[in-house]
């Protein structure tokens, strides 16, 4: 019998006898010393790592000190490898090698992730210490929590040396974090008001002017007067907007007093009165049953039920004209009653451990603040710069029709919102808790179309009571 | 009677049968069509779905996916079975604890373990391949469990010892006489473990930040994402992703099902 022959039957026919487990045992017992030492060595090598990296970002601020000093002359000569991780990949197709024509040594890597995603993939890549985005997007719903999470660098220290009155002030606490730091800048503004059918409103009000509309208008009272003449003229066929989810998403994004301070979350001073001027709508039933992006409300656009639909410059592309195909000419923008609000949006920050900081901030600053970056982003993509400077140079770009201006009955969209609707609005400071207030917000709307009989109190508390189960760690009032 | 049964399980059939077929149809219609109602019947729109589709890297990730899970298959199908074997069929000391590890190991979500489980790959160096979404089926409780059950019940003693005394290496007992009786087990834990590392979600979510690397369920969710979501192409991706399953399953079904039943009464 070999020695091969042998070894395996130790290993498999003989192993129930006594002196084989022994021998086993003793396998076992070198193994695990083995695989012991090793992770110890691990440990250490680990913590070699540490200190290398540690040393290096020590290090690193004099290096790029340095190196942004050249660049700001040459920008050829900044070389390095960037990470970005976007959705949208039309976007970084068409601007990655325009940023290349300037920037012909930086690389930009991009990763598709999806926005529902993102946060996750973004807290399991830093908590494992694996590869994380050097370019990190914050959308919309999750924008607050990433601000929080305090994993973005302050731009308006170096190598940036980002100045925050560069952008449009309104736009200000979108980018900047709890402690006051800006942490990002926008992708685009989403500045909104309300798209609105010209024919229903020719036939209803006898004008489809916005400058007349704005009048018709001004406050929310006069809003729900002329909402109920509207429902008595059409007989009930027309109403204002599709659902109470429409009409909370604007009075909610109306009121940008601060509600969070800590973990202090004074939810009545967010919410009392818009859900009082809500439930008044929904009382004078000019308010449809429908819930925000169902199928029965997108296509209510193109069979003209409701008047008013909330739009912000993205609107256009991928609300209006994609559910109605058919409606060029019909639409219009106005802006919303008292004052402007914001809706949807993306902050755009760099990760505070990225070891290319200042070519993602080239990456960063070219695509969303610098002239020519505004520029392609504005022709190719429709979205508009927060950067005050552009607007004033460029200003014969936005005085020329846009590419929805046809669709939209000839009006100079772009212009609608530069003019009318930025120079009144304020912005809402950012923290986690915007999350929990549109998770919940989300969730009990639809209870409202339901039973109308809650009065404006009982909904407060409901919410305070779902926002008490989403957050346990913070105080509602 | 007999028409009875026939017209409840034609009935179940089409209920099952239903959402894939609305899968089929809903990816041959234009993506805001299919919010006016379901459709029934396929549109015309096909062509467009496949072309958006095929614009991006659907071969390559698809290619991504075959080789994900073909390699896991084998691994899972490899460890389990040596796990299985030694587990079912030897004494040794130590095997109840052993036993009880992998079951202990079943309790854990995938979750819980998946931050350190990203660490360690990072730290063999592995980060940012297919690799990580490979090996974690090789060391896969259920599969060991599966095995250890299934061989427990469906190898007699009897026979090895029948061929261990004609003089039968035991690499050769494990080749020649195992392996043959246990192949409706292999083909059960092959599909579970193809479905299953097929449509993974998470762990290449987190793991894969290379585009070139996505599997189909990352990619998929990532198809026509900015404002609009194209549900349609999404549908026609899924129709494409959903067939090898279907074909495995078909091919397999009877062994599968004959594994999934193995055990169940004692011969």
């Amino acid at each position: 019998m070999n020695i091969g022959k042998r070894l395996l039957q130790q290993f498999w026919g003989d192993s129930y006898k006594v002196n084989n487990t022994k021998h086993l045992s003793k396998w076992a017992s070198g193994a695990i010393s083995v695989s012991l030492l090793a992770s110890l060595l691990g440990a250490c090598g680990n913590g070699n790592n540490n200190n290398e990296s540690q040393a290096s970002q020590a290090s690193s601020p004099a290096s790029s000190a340095s190196a942004s000093t050249a660049t700001a002359t040459d920008p050829t000569q900044l070389s390095a490898t960037i990470k970005v991780w976007d959705w949208d990949e039309a976007f970084t197709k068409g601007m990655i090698p325009e940023f290349n024509k300037k920037y012909p040594n930086i690389k930009v890597e991009v990763t598709v992730v999806n926005p529902n995603d993102y946060l996750q993939k973004l807290q399991s890549g830093i908590a494992s210490g694996s590869d994380v985005a050097d370019v990190i997007l914050g959308e919309e719903a999750y924008r607050g929590k990433l601000f929080d999470l305090d994993v973005l660098d302050n731009l308006e220290a170096a190598p940036y040396n980002f100045d925050r009155s560069s952008v449009l002030d309104y736009t200000v606490p979108y980018i900047s974090n709890s402690k006051g730091q800006i942490v990002a800048v926008d992708q685009a503004i989403t500045p909104a008001g309300f798209a609105y059918r010209r024919d229903l409103a020719k036939e209803y009000w006898g004008t489809d002017d916005p400058a007349e509309l704005e009048k018709l208008i001004p406050t929310w009272d006069d809003f729900i007067t002329k909402g109920t003449e509207l429902k008595d003229k059409s007989g009930g066929k027309v109403l204002m907007f599709p659902g109470l989810g429409d009409a909370f998403l604007v009075l909610k994004g109306q009121n940008t007093t601060p509600y969070v301070n800590g973990t202090e979350v004074d939810v009545t001073t967010k919410l009392s009165k818009s859900i009082e001027m809500l439930f008044k709508m929904r009382d004078a039933g000019i308010l449809g049953k429908n819930e925000l992006w169902t199928p029965a409300w997108s296509s209510s656009m193109a069979k003209g039920e409701f008047m008013f639909y909330p739009m912000a410059p993205w609107g256009p592309k991928w609300h209006i004209s994609a559910n109605d195909p058919e409606g060029s000419g019909r639409w219009g923008l106005v802006k919303a009653p008292e004052v402007g609000f914001t809706r949807g949006g993306t902050a755009v920050g760099i990760y505070k451990d990225s070891k290319v900081k200042e070519a993602a901030w080239a990456f960063v600053n070219f695509a969303y603040q610098s002239e020519e970056g505004s520029l392609f982003n504005f022709k190719n993509f429709g979205n508009m710069t927060s950067n005050k400077a552009f607007y004033e140079k460029q200003k014969a770009l936005f005085e020329a029709p846009g590419p929805f201006d046809e669709f939209f009955g000839g009006q100079n969209l772009s212009m609608y919102y530069l003019e009318n609707v930025i120079p009144e609005m304020k912005g809402q400071a950012q923290s986690k808790y915007d999350s929990v207030v549109d998770a919940v917000s989300n969730s009990l709307y639809p209870l409202w179309t339901k039973d109308q009989s809650i009065t404006v109190e009982a909904a407060l508390e409901k919410f305070k009571s779902e926002m008490k189960n989403k957050a346990s760690e913070a105080t509602i009032k | 009677m007999k028409a009875l049964v026939w017209i409840s399980l034609i009935i179940i059939s089409l209920l099952s049968l239903f959402p894939f077929y609305i899968m089929t149809v809903m990816g041959t219609h234009y993506n805001e069509d299919l919010f006016k109602g379901i459709p029934i019947f396929p549109g015309d729109y096909l062509m467009e779905n496949l072309r958006t589709v095929f614009k991006t890297d659907f071969l390559r990730v698809y290619g991504n996916s075959l080789i994900v899970s073909v390699t896991s298959v084998c691994l899972a199908l490899i460890t389990s079975t040596l796990i299985g074997y030694a587990l079912a069929k030897f004494d040794f000391k130590g095997r109840k604890w052993i036993q009880m590890f992998v079951i202990l190991t079943m309790m854990v979500p995938t979750q819980v373990g998946l931050i350190g489980y990203i660490i360690e790959m990072r730290n063999i160096g592995l980060g940012n391949t297919l690799w990580p979404v490979i090996l974690i089926w090789t060391a896969f409780p259920f599969g060991a469990f599966f095995m250890i059950q299934f061989m427990r019940d469906s190898i007699p003693n009897d026979l090895m010892e029948c061929a261990r005394i004609d003089g039968c290496s035991e690499p050769g007992i494990f080749i020649r006489i195992v392996l043959p009786i246990i192949k409706p087990g292999l083909a059960t834990l092959a599909t579970l473990v193809f479905l299953w590392s097929w449509n993974n979600y998470l762990l290449p979510l987190v793991t894969i930040n290379k585009s070139e690397w996505f599997t189909l369920p990352v990619f998929i969710s990532n198809l026509g994402y900015v404002h609009r979501t194209d549900y349609a192409a999404r549908m026609a991706a899924l129709t494409m992703t959903t067939l090898p399953v279907l074909i495995l399953f078909l091919f397999g079904s009877r062994t599968f099902m004959k594994g999934l039943t193995a055990g169940a009464v004692k011969g």
